[in-house]
């Protein structure tokens, strides 16, 4: 019995001496005293950046013939922290189907906290950007990694602008032979569209001119789209509109964009026996755009 | 003979109406059939903005001649409005309350069409400064249904419920009360 202890004894101890020297080898590899040295690699994952918040545009109206400065306001968030944003790429473009897309030319981080940069953007839109419910706002920005985060949810209106301007006020023949026709004024009228609608209708509405008593009839008077012509002109009808745009060169402003122009050119039917001097329509006439 | 024809030179001037920077902006309508739309709740106010401007360097002296038939527009225009230069965008907001009486039909449509002339001019013989000259505009007023506010409803339904369930619960309680009265209740025999 005594004989089975003192095996059971050795063996353990023999046991446990076997593990030390195993633990005491294999810590002489790694350690030396108490202090051990290795290398711990720990790889962060970039974060991507979000845009969670775009603030909302009131209805923009635009400025006849001229450009409009819209702001707009948005959130960026980086679990990163704000830093690894990069403030130059953050951008809003401003787009509608059918339109050209306006694009913000300076953004200015106006508010940092730990992780969020608020971005206050401005776009330039045109006189002639189209009316309607539907402008859609992308705010976009990358951060450090070149990960795009964009918000493209908030949409807008552009409310209808009406905006028509003429070059000139005053027509003029300095001097007209009577008895001849087709005589074209010394200048023409530009009628412009400085806003974003188009229109249908180039009513003109003519009057007789006289000088003392001598009348030349307002139906003595035609327009035409085209310069140097002497015949299919439209004639003006005394205090009645008359539809410029039944005349093939006179289109009339159906469309809007940076450039759309009419432009009018005047003729008169120079009666016989007329008197030497002014003659002055009796009301001025009017361009009706509708 | 020689025949002589004698020519008369005469100058003729016409003047057109004064040129001018000016225009308006206006509420965005959206369009159906080439009309415009404003849809609005009966008995509700809804308000419809006209933004003059004047990019001249001149003021400019305009009126709003308003064609109302239904008297939808609720609010008094001023006789006429002094746009000051370089007035741009939505610097100067003129205010149409229009509103059509509760009860009107879902549907019903009510033309209004206003126009912008110069008060300074004589409309009658046509001499109108402000551009687009004698502007002209028509939008149709379109009466919309009530958007139906049935969180009350449900409130009402929420309420009967509750109080079936309470009546039913009571119901049952009171029943097992009795019967329990009934079965195990303590009776004294007097003798």
């Amino acid at each position: 019995m005594k004989k089975n202890i003192n095996k059971k004894v050795i063996s353990s101890g023999l046991f446990v001496c076997l593990l030390l020297s195993v633990f005491s080898f294999a810590s002489a590899i790694d350690c030396s005293g108490e202090e051990c040295s290795g290398t711990i690699s720990l790889t962060l994952g970039n974060s991507a950046p979000t845009v969670p918040h775009v603030g909302s545009v009131s209805e923009v109206i635009l400025t006849g013939g001229t450009t409009k400065t819209i702001y707009v306001v948005f959130n960026a968030s980086d679990s990163n922290g704000y830093l690894d944003l990069d403030h130059g790429t953050a951008s809003v473009t401003l787009f509608k189907s059918g339109e050209t897309n306006r694009t913000s030319s300076v953004c200015v981080a106006q508010e940092n906290t730990t992780k969020q940069t608020v971005f206050n953007c401005s776009i330039e839109m045109e006189f002639y950007d189209s009316a309607g419910a539907d402008w859609g706002i992308d705010a976009t920005v990358d951060d450090d990694a070149a990960e795009t985060a964009k918000n493209d949810t908030e949409v807008f209106t552009v409310a209808s602008l009406d905006f028509v301007t003429q070059d000139v006020s005053v027509i003029t023949w300095a001097s007209v032979i009577t008895g001849t026709n087709d005589n074209e004024a010394d200048n023409s009228i530009i009628i412009t569209n400085g806003g974003n609608n188009d229109y249908t209708v180039l009513n003109l509405t003519g009057y007789d001119a006289t000088y003392s008593g001598n009348v030349i009839n307002a139906e003595n008077f035609s327009v035409d789209g085209l310069t140097g012509q002497s015949a299919d002109q439209t004639y003006m009808v005394n205090d009645t509109a008359v539809d410029a745009t039944a005349n093939a060169d006179l289109v009339g402003l159906t469309t809007h964009g940076a450039a759309v122009t009419e432009e009018i050119f005047f003729y008169v039917d120079a009666p016989d026996a007329l008197l030497v001097g002014e003659y002055v329509q009796d009301s001025s006439w009017v361009i009706k755009i509708a | 003979m020689k025949n002589i024809k004698l020519f008369t030179i005469v100058v003729i001037t016409l003047f057109m109406a004064n040129m001018v920077y000016a225009g308006f902006a206006s509420t965005y309508l959206p369009k159906e059939d080439g009309k415009l739309i404003l849809e609005i709740e009966p008995g509700v106010v809804s308000d419809y903005f006209i933004y003059p401007q004047n990019l001249g360097e001149e003021k400019q002296l305009i009126k709003i001649v308003l064609n109302d038939p239904n008297n939808t527009v609720q609010n008094l225009l001023e006789e006429s409005y002094e746009i000051m230069p370089d007035t741009q965008s939505d610097e100067f907001p003129i205010k149409l309350e229009i509103k059509v009486p509760r009860g009107t039909l879902a549907g019903t449509s009510f033309p209004v069409s206003y126009e912008i002339l110069t008060a300074e001019g004589d409309v009658e013989k046509g001499l109108v400064s402000f551009s687009p000259i004698g502007f002209e505009k028509t939008f149709y007023i379109r009466v919309k249904e009530l958007e139906k506010n049935n969180s009350l409803l449900y409130w009402i339904i929420g309420v009967i419920i509750v109080l079936v369930i309470i009546i039913f619960i009571s119901y049952i309680i009171i029943k097992k009360k009795s019967k329990k009265e009934t079965n195990g209740g303590t009776y004294e025999i007097s003798q």
